[in-house]
């Protein structure tokens, strides 16, 4: 399968939602449009689409408005400007009163590249997995990321769905079905787990085979559904093995489990 | 247009009044001057124009309210409790801990309310998602009425979304800034002045009308007229003062955010008797 940008499955989802008879749900965009693929959206369904312009405060009020108002709203724009600019917003007007808003944020953490520093947003996850009702999903390729788009469609309450703007490679079959708060063994190994969300994810099974080289066999398990509590893997964690905590922004060493 | 019961608008205000002093007093803090000041405009809105049933607290097609100034729960609650959402007693819980009456509306614990707020400034922006959804729906015949305070204007999500009403036209929408010139730090014109109001709207696509936010025929005027205006955002700037009604609360800063005492508590209910 050719390599996609997870941000390529929100425009494309959204109007198969709509088509399958999703009624309720709209879409608005903060002048990021074409960026974030919601302007196929817009081709398909004009009437269910909004622009606020360069003002994502008031997208993302006007999103918990419309959620209020019993419409499922997708509201898009970077990953910098939704978690960042708006996050008052996300957490009086969305997380507080329990709102069905799905943030849908493009162009996350490094993947925004050569725009710099000021708009590569490596502390998103951080800002919304601590607010209140908040799930946050971190896709690790373009049918993970459709899924995705699906899952926070579907559940009730407010989600972060975060995606990447460059192409990624395709770690999961076309149509694989995902689960709200499960995570997925890519790859077996017994002695190190490798458990990443997001670009790391493939990142994670380049280091496993560099790992294989060296006569370590790693075990890689694709957490891209984040949300309270901790993802369960089927299967997962090498027994008396070490585990390493990889993501798109930094690199921690998470504690030796088992 | 229906002719308004004035007298009966007027002692729902009272009783109001007497309603925030209480329950700020029991409470032991609270925001009893921008309560004060928007009394005769909720008071006309949920004692008269507005269409809404509390018995029925989700009524499809009732009127919606937005208290974008947030801080001013207590005059919302006391229309609530007024005209029979729950019973008078509840409000002395107000701020307690369990109560359904939080410091700040919270949609998912009182019904009535429509959406929480208290940070200030995001109350149009919901307010204008809500005026989308109903469009969305078909639904023509509510109105989305939207409170703002003065002091408020100064955030500027609240001219985001200004633009965007007009933008989009929302005439299911009506705002109302509760304009008493006084803010926490002092009055508005000094903290940081607000400028010419109406014209700042006006300029921002807005039909404008101003009224004395006091004078309960004028205000059911100006609603009932804003309710029916078509073709645009809407948005009544009420001149009004804060801490009305309590003569040593009246048009002073130190009033916004302080409860009574039981001393003063019992002379604002004597100054507000029947």
């Amino acid at each position: 399968m050719a390599d996609r940008a997870t941000r390529e499955a929100l425009g494309a989802t959204l109007i198969e939602l709509v088509d399958e008879g999703r009624d309720d749900i709209v879409v608005l965009d903060a002048d990021l449009a074409k960026a974030t693929t919601t302007v196929k959206f817009k081709t398909a369904h004009p009437e269910k689409f909004f622009d606020f312009g360069i003002a994502e405060q008031n997208m993302m009020g006007t999103a918990a408005g419309l959620a209020a108002g019993g419409k499922t709203p997708f509201a898009s724009s970077f990953a910098v400007f939704a978690a960042g600019r708006a996050y008052d917003q996300v957490r009086n007007s969305v997380c507080y009163p329990n709102l069905g808003v799905k943030i849908a944020a493009t162009h996350a953490g490094v993947t925004v590249g050569p725009d710099g520093g000021s708009h590569q947003m490596v502390e998103d996850i951080a800002l919304m997995r601590v607010l209140p009702n908040m799930q946050v999903l971190v896709p690790s390729d373009f049918t993970a990321a459709c899924a995705a788009v699906r899952i926070a469609a579907s559940a009730p309450g407010p989600f972060y769905v975060r995606l990447g703007r460059p192409a990624v490679p395709a770690l999961h079959e076309t149509g694989f079905e995902f689960e709200l708060g499960r995570a997925y063994v890519l790859r077996k190994g017994s002695d190190v787990t490798l458990a990443a969300c997001g670009i790391m994810v493939s990142r994670a099974l380049q280091a496993a085979e560099l790992l294989a080289a060296e006569g370590i066999s790693a075990e890689v398990i694709d957490v891209m559904l984040r949300h309270h509590g901790q993802p369960r893997a089927a299967g997962g964690g090498a027994p008396g093995g070490r585990g390493y905590q990889c993501r798109g922004d930094r690199r921690d060493v998470a504690q030796a489990a088992g | 247009m229906t002719q308004p019961d004035l007298a009966h608008l007027a002692h729902l205000s009272q009783a109001m009044r007497r309603d925030i002093v209480e329950m700020i007093h029991a409470a032991g803090s609270g925001h009893p001057g921008g309560s004060l000041s928007a009394v005769e405009i909720l008071a006309t809105l949920y004692g008269s124009v507005m269409r809404h049933d509390p018995a029925d607290p989700r009524l499809p097609d009732r009127d919606r309210f937005v208290l974008s100034k947030g801080h001013a729960a207590p005059v919302l609650y006391a229309a609530l409790a007024e005209t029979g959402y729950f019973p008078r007693e509840e409000l002395l819980t107000l701020r307690k801990l369990g109560s359904r009456l939080q410091g700040h509306p919270d949609m998912r614990k009182l019904p009535g309310i429509e959406v929480s707020t208290g940070s200030l400034g995001q109350g149009l922006a919901l307010a204008n998602g809500m005026a989308l959804a109903l469009r969305l729906d078909g639904t023509v015949e509510p109105t989305v009425f939207c409170l703002l305070g003065d002091g408020e204007l100064q955030e500027g999500s609240v001219w985001e979304a200004a633009m965007a009403s007009a933008h989009y036209g929302l005439d299911n929408l009506v705002a109302i800034v509760d304009l008493n010139g006084l803010q926490i730090d002092g009055p508005t014109c000094e903290v940081m002045d607000l400028g010419n109001v109406p014209e700042k709207f006006a300029a921002f696509g807005w039909t404008v009308m101003t009224c004395d936010g006091h004078a309960v025929a004028e205000l059911h005027d100006a609603l009932t007229r804003a309710k029916a205006h078509v073709g645009g955002p809407i948005v009544i700037v009420a001149r009004t003062m804060k801490g009305r009604g309590v003569s040593f609360m009246e048009n002073l800063c130190d009033w916004h955010g302080k409860a009574p005492n039981a001393d003063e508590c019992a002379r604002a209910l004597v100054e507000l008797a029947e």
